[in-house]
């Protein structure tokens, strides 16, 4: 079996993970620009593939085997341009903020080829005891498969802070 | 060829359109509820076929033609509850407010058995020429191929009818 560590949650605060995608035929909307949803899934499944590769947290693991799921409770997107068929994108994502009853993620799209933004995601998280059908605070550390340390990872925009933000 | 006339784009604000619907199972996350996406791609194909059944505005025609376009420039979703596989779903859509430069359209997403609110979804909707590339005021009519004004008889969302001057009254906010 995989051997696991607890790592504290708040080691991982703006961090910054990076991935790469294509506007594919599918994303795009009959003007041929990339749709509102497929914006937002490719930021879900990008914050996934991350938590999971680079971080080590499988989270479905975590839901089955602590009945503890990661729900989104407030998305906000903001769009500054379009992303057109078959560009490629570039997708960078890290944890803002952790309190002790939401977490707050921020995911920005931008084109690869000029950097311009296409569209910044916040999504507000909480944790959802599966078992008992109730929120429950934010975990401060969880297990992770990744042996490697995080400190290579660059840091996002504003970080690293130096104040603690205020629990909510 | 079809008539098309043009209709105060005032006539339909606070109008309430409603339509069915089911969670797939391509909707759904591996923890079987519907997933975030999923909600918004749900959101914005009801609102689109309610535009173009409801109040008759083609707007891939629109775009084709006029060159204009209605675009998503902020999106914000409150999740509430989850909404599970096979589950019955009610959407309420609604033009909240019209503003110069942009417009407020909210859509509510409920399970039908207990009408308990899954999503509440807020777009704020800008138009552009496209033929120029830039943002344009908000058209105050919209060419429709409807004979009739149905959509007068559609109920009244939460908090309609305002007077006109209202619904555009929080434009600086």
């Amino acid at each position: 079996m995989q051997e696991q560590r607890e790592v504290p949650l708040h080691r991982i605060v703006g961090r910054r993970i990076r991935s790469e995608a294509r506007v594919e035929f599918s994303h795009v909307d009959p003007y041929r620009h990339m749709t509102t949803a497929a914006y937002l899934e490719m930021a879900i499944n990008h914050r996934f593939r991350a938590v999971l590769d680079v971080l080590g947290f499988d989270t479905l693991a975590l839901a089955e085997d602590h009945g503890i799921a990661f729900i989104n409770r407030d998305v906000h997107m903001e769009f500054r341009n379009f992303a057109n068929l078959d560009e490629a994108l570039t997708i960078e994502s890290w944890v803002e903020e952790v309190h002790a009853s939401r977490m707050v993620v921020l995911v920005e799209i931008r084109k690869k080829v000029e950097g311009s933004l296409c569209c910044r995601i916040r999504l507000d998280l909480s944790t959802f005891d599966l078992r008992q059908q109730r929120l429950i605070p934010v975990p401060k550390s969880l297990p992770s498969r990744r042996q490697e340390p995080f400190e290579q990872l660059p840091w996002a925009e504003g970080h690293p802070k130096t104040d603690v933000p205020a629990s909510s | 060829m079809q008539e098309i006339r043009d209709l105060p784009l005032q006539s339909v604000v606070g109008r309430l359109f409603t339509t069915d619907s089911q969670v797939g199972f391509t909707q759904c996350d591996a923890n079987g509820h519907m997933n975030t996406a999923a909600f918004l791609e749900l959101a914005i194909n009801h609102r689109m076929s309610e535009v173009l059944d409801f109040m008759g505005l083609d707007t891939v025609r629109q775009a084709k033609e006029r060159g204009i376009v209605y675009l998503i420039r902020k999106v914000e979703m409150d999740l509430q509850a989850p909404a599970s596989h096979g589950e019955h779903l009610l959407l309420e859509s609604w033009i909240d407010q019209v503003h110069a430069s942009r417009m407020i359209v909210k859509v509510r997403i409920r399970r039908r058995h207990d009408r308990k609110t899954c999503c509440l979804v807020v777009f704020t909707a800008t138009t552009m020429n496209t033929r120029k590339g830039v943002l344009i005021q908000i058209p105050e009519t919209f060419p429709s191929h409807l004979h009739s004004e149905d959509f007068l008889n559609l109920p009244w969302a939460e908090g309609h009818p305002r007077p006109p001057s209202e619904n555009s009254a929080a434009s600086s906010k």
